[in-house]
């Protein structure tokens, strides 16, 4: 997240992750045509000649201005082969919330437990984990057959417990279910954060007043 | 004993107003001096924070999420040859534009767009004396008037929420 104060904008980044074709890029790519243009950017797309994802999509979505503030919100998709390890590294350094986008499909689900764990250990090389990011699962494809139970899904992945949502993002259906879910645990993180910032500016004797707290930024 | 910031964590995810309009002083005093056709100042991390300049049909938030991307690559370059832990700028030479790009201590960025009237001489000189500036006033401790428990309260996720059916459906 980053808090502009003069602008009063606050943008906060979201990384869409998962294996290799589970879905992220459609994800954004729904996202992009059904918002208005005066409410996003570009979208970018890094792609092989085979189209696939090789170092990251990204578009931002702004919304109004709300008291005076203007949120932003950066989605980012990560590569999910294998040999894009470096470039996921790169691209959830400073991530305020994550995606998981698993594949429903049968014969996907270690590669959906593989890339879990790598996401894992990108996170605590960040200095964060899966326990204390905001973050949601995605269960795509739920179209296809042969796919798992969500019932089965959620006991391999679902450690953490956190929301997960069904999805088919071709069609769309899930996708803009999934982004307003994480949206809002983004914000609710950064709103408790900001409270324990202040708490801790408070009992550092550092004075606040109703409306403004005048903290010591190191 | 101090309670750490969760915000801070990455260092710098605030810059206060009395800062950023002086970086902005500074970045308009260096377009000026080169002729730069633009500067885009920005986080390690991809966000835009400000830029100098136009270029017609360029979105320069795209483009600073993407130089952000070319640092972050170039340091794990930098990493497996073993000896550094990033290199401190980029030169991109085209035909006829060309960019150069630096690191403002390790969470931000400094790119500068310009055309072959100016030498790279003058745009590593002039470049390197706002740096030093710009990265004394990021690492200078300030006390911030932070009106942080007007920021992210309960209306303001109510806004979203509403805002993002509004653009979603």
């Amino acid at each position: 997240m980053f808090i502009n104060w003069a602008l009063q904008e606050i943008t906060m980044k979201i990384v869409y992750y998962g294996p290799a074709l589970s879905g992220k890029t459609t994800n954004l790519e729904y996202i992009y045509n059904r918002i208005a243009p005066s409410h996003r950017g570009e979208m970018v797309t890094l792609r092989t000649r085979e189209d696939r994802t090789i170092f990251f999509d990204f578009m931002q979505i702004e919304l109004g201005t709300i008291g005076g503030k203007k949120p932003k919100f950066s989605l980012y998709t990560v590569p999910g082969q294998d040999y894009y390890a470096s470039s996921r590294k790169i691209i959830l350094k400073g991530a305020d919330g994550i995606v998981f986008v698993a594949d429903s499909q049968w014969q996907r689900l270690n590669e959906n437990i593989e890339s879990m764990l790598s996401l894992e250990q990108n996170l605590i090389a960040d200095g964060q984990s899966l326990g204390n990011i905001p973050w949601v699962l995605q269960y795509n494809k739920r179209d296809l057959s042969p796919v798992h139970s969500i019932a089965t899904l959620q006991e391999k992945l679902n450690f953490n417990q956190v929301p997960y949502l069904e999805a088919v993002a071709v069609q769309g259906k899930g996708v803009v279910e999934t982004l307003k879910t994480i949206i809002n645990l983004v914000v609710s993180d950064i709103e408790q954060k900001l409270k324990i910032m202040l708490q801790g500016r408070d009992k550092n004797g550092i004075q606040s007043r109703k409306n403004t707290c005048t903290a010591k930024i190191d | 004993m101090r309670t750490p910031d969760p915000l801070t964590k990455h260092k710098q995810s605030l810059l206060s107003e009395e800062q950023y309009y002086q970086i902005s002083n500074e970045l308009d005093l260096l377009k000026g001096k080169l002729k730069a056709t633009l500067l885009v100042f920005g986080d390690m991390n991809g966000q835009l924070i400000t830029h100098k300049g136009e270029i017609p049909g360029i979105d320069i938030t795209v483009l600073a999420a993407l130089i952000a991307s070319d640092f972050s690559a170039t340091t794990e370059i930098a990493k497996l040859l073993g000896k550094e832990n990033q290199f401190r700028l980029h030169f991109h030479e085209g035909t006829q534009q060309h960019l150069y790009i630096s690191s403002v201590g390790e969470e931000f960025f400094l790119a500068v767009v310009f055309d072959s009237s100016v030498t790279l001489g003058m745009v590593r000189i002039f470049t390197a004396k706002s740096i030093t500036k710009i990265t004394r006033l990021i690492e200078t401790s300030v006390e911030k008037a932070v009106q942080a428990s007007n920021i992210v309260d309960a209306e303001f996720k109510t806004f979203i929420e509403e805002d993002l059916n509004k653009i979603l459906g």
